[in-house]
């Protein structure tokens, strides 16, 4: 047990004593059981249904995490594989009328397939380069998905009937008409387990490979690893991660089409890149923030200054303050909360080395927090924020 | 028996210019060969040409009897011939324990049992353990090059190839510098071969050396050959230092 404690103590930044350690975990374990209480917290079933978007968005940009801020490469095909997953698993309902259970497997696997054939050729390149052929695969897709009417059904599109379509898994119900706590806990669910699953991705081997490619392609390549393939394997990892997620987007939209606002849509795609620089490139949880960020901002606009403002100008205002925050904090809110949670330990901490008291310690670190920057000119030296 | 690496009739041409034009080289197993010569000679190009870099124009590249002209660095990199750069040498963003691991498990096991048991005897061999836990970007530039010693150390190769090893050291270091690569080749048993320009500690390292100018092997042999060698003089070590090897 103390041996467990002692290897807790020593994954955290060596600066830290263990009550430190619960006291950055605990809260983070806390928030993250949160959304467990968002049925019975949220009054409408339209900020429930908000979560539910929100919680597919999480899986969508913890995949895209994994090719884009581990392994470096700027993907923009992830909405379109978003967008296969659903397809595929309407085809299969429409067609087959296959349970959720086998839908997601399936979904995942086709989604995954889907991006190893983009990867195949798309990884003969790199840099933007590489974005600019994800691009251009992610809109033949989307012309597949218009086009070829026999297979897609064309522009109309895929439209599941919920009533007929299996919506139990064993003897839950979770249809998003009469039970959208229950579907809503089951997108949770695989948010969870694509938090885990990238967390689990960052602390192996593999994860650290992925990252070595990032870093130094050139050196990881005369170190003997296969560069090409681990390319590819983080991309089919993400694509695995969208097409789960395109089942449920699908469900809980109960239709998909490859019009503008679709996941079938590349041009999409930037607004996952986008949920991960504002929640912070170097967080395992990063995406997490950004996802909700990115859904749940808007809204809380509208209700500050939804008396004063038309929507178009509250959307401007949510905009802008999206733009400052990525120029204010280009680590992303992970990585500037963790900077001033680290700089408020330290400062505090001098402080009271210096013989003052714990409230003024605390105030002044509680000042310094929200610019680590100023601390460090003082020769505090927070741990450097740094890619993950 | 196969020879351990042979360079037979290697050629390498960028449209018009002619990096190498035929060089036959013969690396032999547990020694250390030291490879000059003038900026521009195709020292560089020839590591990139063994290690998969760069595509040879003509002859072949056989090591331990496989030819492996055409693999892929990597491949060649799990064969056993792992090389260091003279630029961008770790991966910055790591820290330096966490650079020593992405190479060590790059390379899976290969049964033979290492003399090098795990990443802390790669850091414990260089001196690197006091810095283990610092970014890869945050620490000095000698342990750096040190670093990037160890990563391929950790790679477990039988052929090492260093891209000038003490560039950017100063004195003590490259002496540091000399004493390691005499115990990597001592104590670890690896083969190594060194581009360098640092003449002093290539002479005291090197039990052979190879001469390259424009492209072509000029001269090889023992150090005090080479620095005997009045072609190799005229070309490359200059009067000076012919003069100054004289005076000792």
């Amino acid at each position: 047990m103390t041996t467990a404690i002692a290897r807790f103590r020593q994954s955290f930044p060596g600066q830290h004593a263990t009550s430190d350690v619960l006291a950055v975990r605990l809260p983070i374990l806390l928030l993250l059981a949160l959304p467990l209480l968002a049925p019975t917290l949220f009054p409408t079933s339209r900020l429930v249904s908000l979560a539910v978007t929100a919680s597919i968005y999480v899986i969508v940009a913890n995949g895209l995490h994994v090719v884009f801020s581990y392994n470096g490469q700027l993907s923009l095909a992830h909405t379109t594989l978003w967008g296969l997953g659903a397809y595929s698993a309407g085809l299969l309902l429409v067609h087959y009328d296959l349970p959720i259970a086998l839908l997601i497997p399936a979904a995942g696997l086709t989604a995954a397939l889907g991006a190893v054939l983009i990867g195949i050729p798309a990884f003969r390149t790199s840099g933007f380069s590489f974005a600019i052929v994800t691009f251009a695969a992610a809109e033949i897709l989307r012309l597949i998905g218009n086009d070829w009417t026999r297979l897609t059904h064309g522009g109309r599109g895929i439209t599941i009937d919920l009533f007929t379509a299996p919506t139990a898994l064993g003897p839950i119900k979770f249809d998003t008409f009469n039970h959208l706590a229950n579907f809503y806990y089951l997108t949770l669910a695989f948010a969870y387990v694509s938090i885990a699953g990238i967390w689990a991705i960052r602390n192996s081997s593999l994860g650290r490979t992925f990252i070595a490619i990032k870093e130094n392609e050139q050196l990881a390549r005369s170190l003997g690893i296969n560069v090409y393939f681990h390319k590819l394997l983080a991309f089919a990892v993400s694509g695995f991660y969208a097409g789960v997620a395109g089942v449920l987007f699908l469900y809980h939209q109960k239709h998909i089409d490859p019009g503008q606002l679709s996941p079938f849509n590349a041009l999409n795609s930037i607004q996952f890149l986008l949920m991960i620089l504002i929640g912070g490139r170097a967080s395992t949880l990063g995406p997490v923030i950004g996802a909700i960020v990115v859904v749940f901002g808007p809204e809380v606009v509208n209700s500050i200054f939804g008396n004063i403002l038309t929507p178009t100008r509250a959307q401007i205002v949510f905009g802008s303050t999206l733009a400052l925050s990525v120029l204010t904090a280009p680590n992303g809110i992970a990585g500037q909360t963790r900077d001033g949670f680290n700089t408020f330990v330290a400062v505090t901490r001098r402080s009271r080395e210096r013989g003052r008291s714990w409230p003024v310690s605390m105030l002044i670190g509680l000042g310094y927090s929200f610019w680590p920057r100023a601390a460090q000119r003082h020769g505090i030296n927070v741990r450097p924020e740094r890619e993950p | 028996m196969p020879s351990f690496l042979s360079v037979r009739r290697l050629s390498k041409h960028y449209s018009g210019v002619h990096a190498l034009q035929g060089i036959d080289l013969e690396i032999e197993e547990g020694k250390v060969l030291g490879l000059v010569g003038p900026n521009g000679s195709g020292k560089t190009t020839l590591f990139n040409c063994l290690t998969g870099f760069t595509r040879a124009t003509a002859g072949h590249v056989v090591w331990c009897g496989d030819d492996i002209t055409f693999l892929a660095p990597d491949q060649i990199a799990r064969k056993g011939v792992v090389r260091t750069f003279q630029q961008k040498m770790v991966f910055p963003q790591s820290t330096v324990r966490e650079n020593v691991e992405m190479a060590w498990q790059a390379r899976r096991a290969d049964g033979s049992h290492h003399i090098l048991g795990g990443c802390d005897d790669v850091m414990r061999f260089l001196g690197l353990s006091p810095v283990e836990g610092t970014l890869a970007a945050d620490i000095p530039f000698g342990f750096a090059r040190k670093l990037g010693l160890g990563l391929a150390l950790a790679a477990r190769p039988r052929l090492l190839l260093l891209d000038e090893p003490a560039a950017g050291l100063n004195l003590d270091e490259t002496r540091e510098l000399g004493s390691l690569i005499g115990r990597i080749s001592g104590e670890l048993g690896m083969t190594v071969c060194v581009i360098e320009h640092d003449m002093e500690l290539i002479m005291s390292i090197s039990e052979r050396i190879v001469v390259l100018d424009a492209g072509q092997k000029i001269a090889e042999g023992q150090p005090d050959q080479i620095a005997n060698d009045p072609n190799v003089i005229a070309v490359y070590l200059g009067e000076k230092f012919a003069k100054r090897r004289a005076a000792q």
